[in-house]
């Protein structure tokens, strides 16, 4: 429900976690820091949306062909079917007693897109590779009022070798779409295509960039504190974009990622491997967004979340709308936890590396007065 | 309500651009193809004249799906890696004003509706919810014909189905017809297959259209780029052709890829609010530039879906 008078701004309460794999024990179990979901602001932040995604990973599957080199394997799949949360508010109240599985906090929400096929690669990911948050509640700003939305960088293993005289880029489109008057019906400010950086091609000095545990880039690395440079709607580049409304009020109604990782899919393999599938990049890539010059801004999420993990329209994690909406008032957070079954020797997921997951929660803020 | 009242009514929902509700009302969609330029620098135009409402009732257009359409005029085929749309920037201009943006905006951006299709047959099939019910009186039928871009090998079999429902009795009904396809001439699907036999109006709510493999060996698939579709009532409604498209050169059924509004592989974006209202006479155009020299020269096939009106 809207409410009059109210101003409502995107949020997302967003941790990763390793799962330490242990073949002694029956359950790899971790919490998740409970200040990762504290709502710090002095407004209700309504969580509608849970989200789960394997964060760092450059591969969903190394080797297809094989059961034990799952090294890079990043657990989408069984460990996702059997993995089970823990939610509850301290101090306050629990949404329920124990881990349950996912399903029980919401329905799932078709978030997917077609697989590519006919690429010079069977390896590569999704069709459009697009990453979109179409708001619940419209988010208002005055005449003046800007957004700034920045991409990070994203690893690549050593392990990778790139086919010789072809450059492994990413390129990204940022957008914002916003409602308006007229013939047409919707406006967008967009930053067009530009590269986003490796870590290694970062004009930075990168001392030991983030760490690596059997191949899979530990999350927050060192690597979230770089930005790429070009890869970032400004709070300008957003004002110049004023076209046709006058100068009136702009109305949010989402934001939308495309990741062109054509090019870098195609570009790059494994060693004797060519059939692994590589990850999306949106789930080794951080971003930060929050609004300028109108409403609180403040960031819309703890700076360098993954962006599969805070677009919960479309992206390559689990989503669920939850059944009932939790609020958080200011001060409020959330106990969260998960268990997934330990592996045994016998199951086809031989677990060699430790998982590395991370879950959202979506929604807004409401800010009144 | 007497006859002032009704007209303020009219004139309310007018002017809050919802369409008052037709006598008849029929899908409707512009579609073209839009071959690339060569060079990265220069934009192409849609056809002249496509996107163009000709006829003497309002169409509100809801949805715009696109799709990288191989060039199957060319020897080789080109075109055949789909993702490749991700390079495409697309405006779209009415009156010299834009659409989105003045800028062109890469092609996934635009996408805002998930509509993935079970990835077993989504080569080979698209599905699509009308906007409006298609009413159906008894005994009317549908005038459904197809063809192939390209001569098969072997021949593929093309099907299109309808369903509803029963206006009175509220009993589902489904329609269909299919013919299996060896070259590239246009086939008209049995009437008899779309015809209501029942003593009764029928609200027809989707559609699916679907194009299988040349044989049933396991590792082929259908693939419904190659199948163009357009269909026109029969014995009632407005018989004009659902789909239009252009004239020069003549493109006289729609890509089917295009149907994919509901489940398929395009890229689909839904018109926020009530959409689009184009006026008799009233016409946009697409303006389609090459992010890349690796899509130059490729086919953007375009369609705009929606309803007509007629009051």
């Amino acid at each position: 429900m809207q409410l009059a008078n109210t101003l409502y701004e995107p949020r997302a309460l967003w941790s990763v976690q390793q799962l330490r794999n242990t073949l002694a024990a029956p359950s790899l179990r971790v919490e998740f820091p409970r200040v990762d979901f504290l709502n710090g602001e002095k407004y209700n932040v309504t969580l509608t949306h849970l989200l789960l995604s394997p964060i760092g990973y450059p591969f969903e599957i190394l080797d297809p062909t094989s059961q034990d080199a799952n090294t890079f394997r990043n657990g989408r799949g069984p460990i996702f079917e059997r993995a089970r949360l823990s939610i509850a508010a301290s101090g306050r109240y629990y949404l329920n007693r124990g881990y349950h599985a996912l399903h029980v906090y919401g329905e799932e929400q078709p978030t997917g897109e077609p697989e590519r096929l006919n690429a010079s690669s069977p390896r590569s990911t999704r069709l459009f590779n697009t990453f979109r948050w179409e708001f619940d509640q419209t988010l208002m700003l005055p005449r003046a009022g800007t957004v700034e939305m920045r991409l990070g960088t994203f690893g690549m293993p050593d392990d990778i070798v790139f086919t010789s005289g072809i450059n492994p880029e990413v390129r990204a489109t940022l957008g914002f779409h916003e409602s308006r008057a007229g013939f047409w019906p919707s406006a967008s400010r967009i930053r067009d295509r530009q590269p986003v950086l490796t870590a290694e091609a970062a004009p930075y000095v990168v001392p030991g960039f983030g760490n690596v545990n059997n191949g899979v880039y530990l999350w927050p690395g060192n690597n979230n504190a770089i930005l790429s440079p070009e890869a970032q709607l400004s709070p300008r580049g957003f004002l110049r974009q004023e076209i046709g409304g006058q100068g009136a009020p702009s109305s949010l109604r989402g934001f939308s990622v495309a990741l062109d990782q054509i090019t870098h899919d195609d570009a790059s393999f494994v060693g004797t491997l060519p059939s692994s599938r590589i990850a999306s990049v949106g789930e080794r890539l951080n971003v930060r967004a929050r609004s300028v010059q109108g409403g609180t801004q403040a960031s819309w999420w703890r700076p360098d979340a993954p962006l599969s993990l805070v677009c919960p329209t479309m992206t390559t994690a689990l989503v669920y709308r939850l059944f009932e909406p939790i609020m958080l008032a200011p001060g409020d957070s959330l106990d969260v936890g998960i268990e997934v079954p330990s592996p045994t020797p016998t199951s086809e997921e031989i677990l060699t590396t430790d998982y590395q997951v991370g879950v959202s929660f979506c929604g807004s803020a409401a800010i009144q007065g | 309500m007497d006859k002032q009242a009704r007209y303020i009514d009219y004139l309310v929902k007018l002017a809050a651009q919802n369409p008052c509700e037709g006598i008849v009302e029929e899908p409707r969609a512009f579609y073209d193809v839009v071959r690339m330029a060569t060079t990265t620098a220069r934009p192409v135009r849609s056809n002249e004249g496509v996107f163009f409402n000709g006829e003497k009732y309002p169409i509100l257009l809801t949805h715009m799906l696109a799709f990288l359409r191989p060039s199957y005029d060319l020897t080789p085929v080109v075109g055949e890696d789909e993702a490749l749309i991700q390079r495409v920037g697309m405006r779209l201009v009415f009156d010299d004003s834009f659409y989105e943006n003045a800028q062109f905006q890469a092609l996934p951006l635009w996408h805002n509706v998930v509509a993935t299709g079970n990835p077993s047959i989504q080569r080979a099939h698209a599905s699509f919810t009308l906007d409006r019910p298609l009413i159906l009186a008894s005994r009317n039928s549908l005038d459904v014909r197809v063809n192939l871009a390209l001569t098969p090998g072997s021949p593929r079999r093309a099907e299109v189905a309808f369903r509803g429902v029963g206006l009175m009795s509220q009993q589902p009904l489904v329609l269909s017809a299919f013919a299996d396809l060896d070259d590239e001439g246009t086939v008209q699907l049995s009437p008899e297959g779309f015809r209501n036999l029942r003593a009764e109006p029928v609200a027809l709510t989707d559609m699916s259209v679907m194009l299988s493999a040349e044989n049933l060996e396991p590792a082929d698939v259908g693939d419904l780029r190659l199948l163009n579709v357009n269909i026109r009532t029969i014995g009632g409604g407005t018989q004009s052709d659902f789909y239009q498209g252009p004239s020069d050169p003549p493109f006289p059924r729609m890509p089917a890829y295009l149907l994919g509004k509901t489940t398929g592989r395009c890229i689909t974006h839904r018109f926020p609010g009530d959409g689009v209202r184009l006026e008799p006479g009233q016409s946009f155009y697409a303006e389609l530039l090459p992010l890349t020299t690796d899509v130059e020269n490729l086919d953007v096939a375009l369609a705009f879906h929606g309803s007509i009106f007629v009051t």
